[in-house]
């Protein structure tokens, strides 16, 4: 693999904003804060969901309203190398 | 004699199997086109017919939030968006508390239903959608369509199974009478072919296998159909006020009940009989004065039986007769608000459509069924009957502008 793994997670995340979201790409930042990006309460339920079916971890309704998208894609990163 | 004119109809709109706008759609039926194909959902099910829509797009789908909508509420929100356009309405612009929005279902979101049942079977709790209710409730479609034009007075929906489009009209006619609103933006909306609702509907011996031919000898049920329609009504003051043109009068409605069974039709068509005069005495024409019959025409065995009867017995001087439902299928709650549309078209152009799939019309009905192609007829007033599961019947009234 070319990429680094939190790069495709990153990837991973981005893709879901814009294709299951519909969130115009170009807003989908690395700098760009997810509660932005998740426009109301239920898209942060429906990601959180998202992303513990894709990438098999389970995240707090809370980092998806405190963090930017790089961030977020950090921390969930960082638990799947944990395992 | 035309009595009074509580509401005019200044726009309309169609999502329908035929095409997603007014024009495909009313030159399809005018046609006599049939949009029934085999539905590969559908495959291995004792009937696999159904009258889907053509992919919808439209830049009302196109804003934030658009993303976990169900395909009623899509439907729905494009003809209403259609009709407003037609009505020349900018929802950035009106006074939204007066405005109403009046939806008709027979269903609400079934799909969004089926993708949550099965993530509830396949995966468990923690992976069923926060869009499960917001796609379900039958009350979303016109949920939905309030809060992307900012509708803040009343927001209702009609549930009347396959009268429920009618029904609508019905109601928003009365919020514009009683003063509730200046415009009320009618929709009837469907999109309910799933494989439960098809097994559910043959279980009852409702469907044909073979094709949808209202009238005809040999029909055998009706073909399961999706789409919404929808239409713009204002008191008659504020149109003009505006300069706004106006395409059709909404001049009658009245509903009935059969209280007989809960999904046969009364076999002597008491309540549709009831509901049809009832319709024009609100209206205050004579059945003579009727140009042309909007009908239920399902294609099953009984409705068209029953509903020939009923129409031979008020209207002595056999008006031209269509149904829709040969064409597009059955839209179930949807139906009522398509066919009204269809109505105020047919009224505009002096034209009554083909009942698609009618060869010759059944022994003993004695009624002007119009098969073929499109009759040149002008109509004054022309009359829409929705009949539904429940005993409910709805009948509107509307006159040409």
């Amino acid at each position: 693999m070319t990429t680094s793994a939190q790069e495709s997670v990153l990837d991973v995340i981005s893709e879901l904003l814009i294709e299951r979201f519909e969130v115009p790409s170009e807003e989908v930042q690395a700098s760009a804060r997810m509660r932005d990006l998740l426009t109301d309460s239920l898209m942060v339920v429906e990601m959180a969901i998202a992303v513990h079916e894709t990438l098999d971890v389970k995240v707090e309704e809370e980092e998806l309203r405190s963090t930017t998208l790089a961030e977020f894609a950090e921390a969930v990163d960082a638990r799947r190398t944990d395992r | 004699m035309i009595r009074r004119s509580p509401a005019v109809v200044t726009g309309l709109g169609l999502v329908t199997p035929a095409g997603c706008d007014r024009d495909t759609t009313w030159s399809a039926v005018v046609a006599g086109r049939a949009t029934a194909a085999p539905d590969p959902a559908l495959h291995d099910l004792p009937v696999s017919l159904s009258c889907r829509v053509p992919a919808l797009d439209h830049p009302v789908l196109r804003r934030r939030g658009s993303a976990h909508l169900d395909p009623v509420d899509r439907f729905g929100l494009v003809a209403v968006a259609q009709a407003l356009d037609q009505a020349g309405l900018d929802p950035g612009e009106w006074d939204g508390s007066r405005v109403a929005v009046v939806t008709g279902g027979g269903m609400g979101g079934l799909l969004t239903q089926d993708k949550a049942l099965a993530r509830l079977a396949e995966r468990g709790p923690d992976f069923v959608s926060p869009y499960f209710l917001t796609g379900y409730l039958i009350n979303m479609a016109c949920a939905n369509i309030a809060l992307r034009l900012g509708v803040t007075g009343p927001a209702l929906s009609t549930s009347t199974a396959c009268a429920s489009g009618t029904t609508a009209l019905g109601l928003a006619r009365d919020l514009l009478a009683t003063g509730q609103c200046d415009i009320a933006l009618v929709c009837g909306a469907e999109a309910a072919i799933t494989r439960l609702t098809v097994t559910g509907f043959a279980q009852l011996g409702a469907l044909s296998g073979t094709g949808s031919r209202p009238f005809d000898a040999t029909r055998d049920g009706f073909v399961i159909a999706e789409g919404a329609g929808a239409l713009v009504l204002e008191r008659p003051d504020h149109a003009a006020a505006r300069a706004a043109r106006p395409l059709a009068h909404l001049i009658g409605y009245a509903a009935s009940t059969d209280a007989h069974h809960l999904v046969s039709p009364h076999p002597e068509g008491r309540g549709a009989e009831q509901a049809v005069r009832a319709a024009l005495a609100d209206a205050g024409v004579a059945p003579e004065d009727v140009g042309h019959v909007n009908a239920h025409g399902t294609s099953t065995r009984q409705n068209d039986d029953i509903e020939a009867a009923v129409l031979r017995r008020v209207f002595p001087q056999r008006p031209p007769v269509t149904s829709a439902k040969g064409a597009l299928g059955h839209t179930l709650g949807a139906a009522g608000v398509i066919e009204a549309a269809l109505t105020v078209l047919a009224l505009a152009e002096d034209t009554v459509p083909p009942t698609a799939g009618l060869d010759g019309t059944d022994t003993g009905m004695d009624i002007d069924v119009v098969s073929g192609t499109a009759r040149r007829h002008p109509s004054s007033v022309a009359v829409s009957n929705s009949f539904g599961f429940g005993g409910h019947n709805a009948v509107a009234v509307l006159a040409r502008a």
